[in-house]
């Protein structure tokens, strides 16, 4: 009798196995219903949101947004070059370290590979009046001015506000009753 | 019937092509998503967002390659014993013998070996036992995958900062704490071979921050009959012997049992863990001198084990760890070595194995530039028995019981010199009242070359001290209690382009060197056969690995290894070294919000076997799907293992012979054809 079951499941199987291609794209008006944004798309615009709100020093017609360390933006942060702020244009770039950052940078985001370096980092960019963003978890505690992170499948944010009087970046009072936390 | 047939690699090929294409199509119909940007930032804040995957961020400064599999990995692909994790990393082949798993790392493991070689932690505790140095990665290892949060796997030697055992390589598997698995989860799971599984699991964070996890689960698997050609007639005539080795087919004795505990109980830094897992496997290849085709033939498989950590930040830059295990092993095996005639007798052997450590580590970040960790590490190996008795008529040939204690302190460096360039240094001094001191160093030097490109050049040791059978098992052979410490060291270069959170590959060449490695040699004045520090070997080879996780969900990974592996002595091409694998895991993109799918292809090519024959390369493709249905908090997985149903063997190791006369040596051992699984799970 088993020898008999077997050989059928395995026919079953085989077909099963066969049929799997011509299965799968039935089963896609299902996933064009899936909506839920991904976290660095909807970082991205946080970030384009912050960068609205604030009023940062050294425009000049041009605003660089920085990506310090391993880009975890994928496609997205593209969507955000050559949009303007008021007058000024916003542009990405990728310095290759933390002084040549602090060189060119408005806006610098500390990606998570930087991690160890965090606290150095946040106080020089404070020194030099630049806005920093991370998503290293106790980033605001030392000294980055915002703090983005995903709490209950939400985009939530810690404030800084000492590192921010510090480098004098002034956020709108519109952006800081949204924080969770504010130092 | 297809399994018999050849099935060409561009059949293969195209069919993974059909799926690949079938995923591509889902991706691209998925919907453009709302302009982001636009949105005002309270609508920001309150839209729902799924977590992106991201490739671990510290692979890129630790001073070796690390592999992650992660529970999510776990899940996704069906995953049902370490040895399935171990073999979707790169480098890594693993062989079956239809009792234990033999793991062969870069070209290095013998069939047979246990993996003495490879330490495997559970939560950084040492999981190898003290008769053997078995490393357990089949249904043996005691941790149900449901339970496991993730597992890393570390190539090359770790002894610099484990010890002993962590010669060819170290896995940890990372327990789920109360929070992660948050809840109760009922399984129920049916496999190919008649197998039924059923889990429970137990998952709470109370109001005080108190995790409490608690799992236990039972599997049974009758498996199929083998046939083995080399049992199948030649030692037949007329007292009908080969009718009693039922022409070659070892009936009911596939068969596969275990049972597994876990409790994990955390309370701030305080970690409390104990695990317990039982297994029961029948030997269908008649190891050892065998009656072929005996259904009382059989191995018992216990690892217990208890431990309490505790970690604390002393300070912003100084981290302190305490930690206190016990474990216990117990092995009891079943064989039927007697000739036909005398039909009762069993032989049965036994081990057991109870140690307890205790371990002591700071981290220290406080001089600026370097982070230090020093630590020191008591170990009693309280009891290493063994006993080897036949029960009627009762015979004793073996009992002995060696206990041994061991110490060490070890010291580790990471020091920053400049922007970019690393120095990671470490040192491990091992005492062994048994086999003396022993002193592994290790160096590795990173260079950030952009800010994409890291090359890392890795110089390592690492040692194995003989173990309680190599010095004390004398059967057929002498004893030799003055063995020493097998020995290795390995060079490897590396270059890494990791641009985003997304993507990363890796290029490897490695050598690893290894001398007074032991084998059994021929006494020249009784003529007796006894352990000895007599071998040396060296591994060379590539490996080159990508991963790409794509943003519309799929992933892929992708590695190969070319290598060469050589007895020093003879210069001959090792057992069971495969000079080429490769393998691939695609993971297509969301079949909708709660279906996943994917597949995974590995190739192993030819390898040398024991007998010094030759088991043909081999392709294997493996499928898994993974349907939810959060209404009900069901999710069911179902996977084609071996979906080709691809023809392939293993080497044998010398004790798969049985009790003819002269007897009869397997050359390999068949793997399973085509299989399936069905897991439910219900979550509430």
């Amino acid at each position: 009798m088993k020898p008999v079951r077997l050989a059928h499941l395995r026919k079953n199987v085989h077909r099963l196995a066969l049929h799997c291609p011509l299965l799968f794209p039935l089963l896609l008006p299902a996933a064009a219903q899936a909506q839920a944004a991904d976290e660095y798309a909807a970082k991205v615009a946080f970030i384009y949101n912050i960068a609205q709100f604030s009023t940062l020093p050294n425009m000049n017609g041009v605003v660089r947004l920085c990506v310090l360390g391993r880009d975890p933006f994928g496609s997205a942060l593209g969507t955000l070059e050559g949009k303007m702020l008021a007058n000024a244009r916003l542009t990405i770039v990728y310095p290759r370290s933390g002084p040549e950052a602090l060189m060119q940078c408005h806006i610098l985001y500390i990606s998570a590979s930087e991690a160890d370096d965090i606290a150095a980092l946040a106080g020089s960019a404070r020194a030099a009046g630049v806005l920093t963003i991370a998503d290293t978890r106790g980033a605001a505690r030392k000294g980055v001015m915002l703090e983005l992170y995903v709490d209950d499948r939400r985009i939530a944010f810690d404030f800084n506000g000492t590192a921010a009087r510090g480098a004098g970046i002034a956020l709108s009072s519109k952006v800081l009753r949204l924080a969770r936390v504010i130092y | 019937m297809l399994s018999n047939k050849v099935t060409p690699l561009s059949r293969h090929l195209s069919r993974a092509f059909g799926l690949l294409a079938a995923g591509v199509h889902a991706g691209a119909l998925a919907q453009p998503a709302p302009d982001l940007n636009a949105l005002p930032l309270e609508q920001l804040l309150n839209l729902d967002v799924v977590t992106a995957s991201k490739i671990p961020q510290k692979i890129s400064e630790a001073p070796s390659i690390v592999s992650v599999i992660t529970a999510e990995d776990i899940r996704q692909r069906g995953y049902r014993t370490l040895t399935d994790i171990l073999q979707s990393v790169p480098g890594m082949t693993i062989s079956y013998d239809r009792n234990y798993n033999y793991a062969n790392i870069r070209g290095l493991g013998n069939p047979g070996d246990l993996n003495t070689r490879l330490l495997i932690l559970i939560d950084g505790r040492r999981l190898n036992d003290f008769v053997f140095d078995q490393g357990a990665i089949g249904t043996e290892f005691p941790i149900d995958l449901g339970l496991i949060e993730r597992v890393e796997f570390v190539p090359g030697p770790g002894s610099a900062i484990y010890g002993s055992s962590a010669f060819f390589g170290v896995v940890n598997v990372i327990t789920k704490s109360g929070a992660t698995l948050a809840g109760t989860t009922l399984g129920a799971g049916r496999f190919s071979g008649s197998g039924h599984e059923a889990r429970i699991a137990h998952g709470k964070r109370h109001a005080d921050g108190v995790e409490l996890l608690l799992g236990a689960s039972s599997y049974a698997s009758a498996g199929r009959n083998l046939y083995f050609p080399e049992y199948d007639g030649g030692d037949g005539g007329d007292d009908g012997t080969d009718a009693a080795s039922n022409h070659g087919i070892a009936a009911g004795l596939d068969y596969d049992r275990y049972q597994r505990l876990f409790a994990r109980l955390d309370v701030g830094g305080l970690v409390a863990e104990a695990y317990f897992g039982n297994r029961i496997k029948g030997i269908p290849t008649a190891s050892y001198g065998q009656r072929f085709n005996d259904l009382r033939t059989r191995t018992k498989d216990e690892y217990t084990g208890a431990s309490l950590s505790w970690h604390r930040a002393l300070s912003d830059d100084l981290d302190l760890f305490a930690s206190l295990s016990v474990a216990r092993y117990r092995y009891d095996g079943v064989y039927v070595n007697a000739p036909a005639t005398q039909a009762t007798t069993r032989n049965i052997d036994t081990a057991e194995s109870r140690s307890s450590d205790g371990e002591l580590r700071l981290a220290s970040a406080a001089l600026p530039g370097h982070k230090i960790i020093a630590g020191m590490e008591y170990l009693r190996d309280g009891s290493r028995k063994m006993a080897n008795y036949d029960v009627d008529p009762y015979a004793l040939y073996i009992n002995v019981d060696r206990p041994k204690r061991q110490a060490a302190v070890y010291l580790q460096d990471e020091m920053r010199l400049g922007q970019s360039v690393i120095l990671n240094t470490g040192v491990r001094h091992d005492y062994d009242s048994e086999g003396g001191a022993t002193t592994t160093p290790r160096v590795a030097l990173l260079y950030k070359m952009a800010r994409q490109v890291t090359l890392k050049a890795l110089y390592g040791t690492a040692f194995r001290s003989a173990n309680a059978y190599e010095r004390y098992y004398a059967f057929d052979h002498k004893q030799n209690p003055e063995l020493r410490s097998e020995h290795i060291r390995t060079y490897e270069l590396i270059a890494e382009y990791f641009p985003t959170d997304r993507f990363r590959a890796t290029a490897s060449a490695y050598q690893y060197r290894m001398r007074d490695m032991l084998a059994l040699a021929t006494d020249p004045q009784d003529g007796f056969l006894y352990f000895s520090n007599i071998d040396a070997a060296r591994a060379t080879g590539i490996e080159l690995d990508a991963e790409w996780l794509r943003e519309d969900g799929s992933s892929l990974k992708a590695s190969a290894n070319v290598q060469s592996a050589r007895n020093d002595v003879s210069g001959a091409w090792l057992f069971n070294s495969p000079r080429r694998l490769l393998k691939l895991d695609y993971t297509l993109p969301p079949l909708g919000e709660h279906l996943r799918a994917s597949a995974a292809y590995r190739f192993t090519g030819r390898r040398r076997t024991v007998m010094d024959g030759e088991v043909g390369g081999f392709g294997v493709v493996d499928l898994n799907l993974v349907g939810t249905i959060p209404a009900q908090g069901m999710e069911v997985s179902a996977g084609v293992t071996n979906v080709f149903a691809k023809r392939y063997a293993d080497s044998a190791s010398e004790e798969h012979y049985d009790n003819s006369t002269p007897p009869r040596h397997l050359n390999a051992i068949g793997q399973d054809g085509r299989g399936w699984r069905v897991v439910a799970t219900f979550r509430f």
